[in-house]
């Protein structure tokens, strides 16, 4: 790269040669960092398929976020989100600790990829507490899943290396040097932005991004779509509303068992548990039978297929598969 | 954090194979395929090999 001295704008900070990121402004980077950077799902929580809040530890409402705190209730909240934001998340009536945790799928098992041993990391958020002093930091390890502790290893886990909240939002963030490995059965690296014990007010955050490098850069706003489809990788539900719908095709495979296939909008990352509202039916020459014992019988990429049991068909028939009325299934590939 | 709270496990099976393993998780009924790499099969794994899951034969 050429170097032009006008006589205007002396080279001062590039001393040594070499230009690195402190050498630049902010707005610089802002401009030239490209790509997607962030790989934090759902960093914004705009996307919430299972629904708007939870009170259980786990999955239960935005998408990919494993969620636990004694006593509390997770909502997200669109009321008075930080500049540029138009979501967040909000943890209120926590007897315990705080935890606002999500899996980051490794590019194979026991494959780190990017996150390899020496590589640097930035975790950034926007967070507020409504008692100014509460405290977050971000455990990091690698995993087999989101909950397991089997052959975890360790990335940081200082509960003293605090982002101390103010009543307001601020952007808060941390660097750090992962000094391990992944073990060879690690699926995932976990980040925990959390508190150490219980929290004196509600814990507010969003924008929750991690990326490579020493710089915390703007957050990587994504569209809704993209996030969206993101998302669905993890889990999908299917939807039934104004009144009992076909969701797919069928036949019977036996005079007990009928077959269908879902397809989901993108692949899944793995053969994904079902669970539904209600047992799904199926319409079968002039009678509506309720399927019972569904399960999943097999999976390929965006394909899923389906198995359940009915009882007074015959073989190899045609059959109509439906949900009632404001019922819905779900299928969960999550971490 | 804690670890999934399983108070019940029964395999399902179709066409006389077993296809799938039926769970409650804290109320929640889940239909889990024989599949690893799905996070509720691994852990009922991990729990039966510990001893602390029984998975109940299929009707």
């Amino acid at each position: 790269m050429a170097v032009t001295i006008d006589g205007n704008t002396g080279v001062s900070a590039v001393q040594d040669g070499v230009v690195t990121e402190s050498d630049l402004t902010a707005a610089t980077r802002s401009t030239l960092v490209s790509g997607r950077r962030n790989f934090i799902i759902n960093g914004d929580f705009m996307v919430a398929q299972r629904g708007t809040s939870q009170t259980s530890a786990g999955y239960g409402s935005v998408d990919r976020w494993y969620l636990y705190s004694s006593g509390g209730t997770y909502s997200q909240s669109t009321s008075s989100p930080p500049d540029g934001f138009s979501h967040y998340l909000t943890c209120t009536g926590a007897t315990g600790a705080v935890i606002f945790a999500q899996a980051i799928e490794l590019p194979a098992t026991g494959k780190a990829g990017v996150f390899y041993n020496g590589q640097t990391i930035t975790v950034s958020y926007y967070a507020k507490s409504t008692v100014a002093g509460d405290a977050l930091h971000n455990p990091l390890s690698f995993r087999n899943a989101q909950t397991s502790i089997t052959d975890l290893v360790q990335i940081d886990n200082d509960s003293s290396d605090n982002n101390v909240l103010t009543t307001s939002w601020a952007k808060y963030s941390k660097t750090y040097t992962i000094g391990v490995s992944a073990h060879a059965n690690n699926t995932c690296l976990v980040v925990q932005p959390r508190t150490s014990g219980a929290p004196s007010g509600d814990i507010s955050i969003t924008g929750v991004q991690l990326e490579v490098g020493t710089v915390a850069t703007d957050f990587e706003h994504r569209s809704y779509g993209e996030e969206l489809a993101l998302c669905q990788r993890y889990y999908y539900t299917g939807g039934v509303n104004g009144g009992r719908t076909g969701v797919a095709a069928g036949y019977t495979s036996s005079s007990t068992s009928v077959r269908w296939t879902f397809f989901t909008p993108v692949d899944m990352r793995t053969s994904p548990t079902y669970s539904g509202g209600s047992n799904p039916y199926a319409a079968d020459g002039g009678t509506n039978r309720e399927i019972t014992s569904t399960s999943v019988l097999g999976f390929t990429g965006n394909s899923v297929s389906m198995i359940g049991t009915i009882s007074g068909s015959g073989n190899h028939r045609s059959l109509n598969i439906s949900y009632g009325s404001s019922q819905n299934f779900k299928l969960d590939a999550e971490l | 954090m804690n670890e999934m709270n399983i108070t019940s496990a029964q395999y399902i099976a179709a066409d006389e194979n077993n296809v799938s393993v039926l769970i409650v998780v804290d109320g929640e009924t889940l239909s889990v395929p024989l599949q690893e790499g799905n996070r509720h099969y691994d852990e009922i794994m991990r729990q039966v090999n510990e001893g602390t899951l029984t998975i109940a034969d299929a009707e």
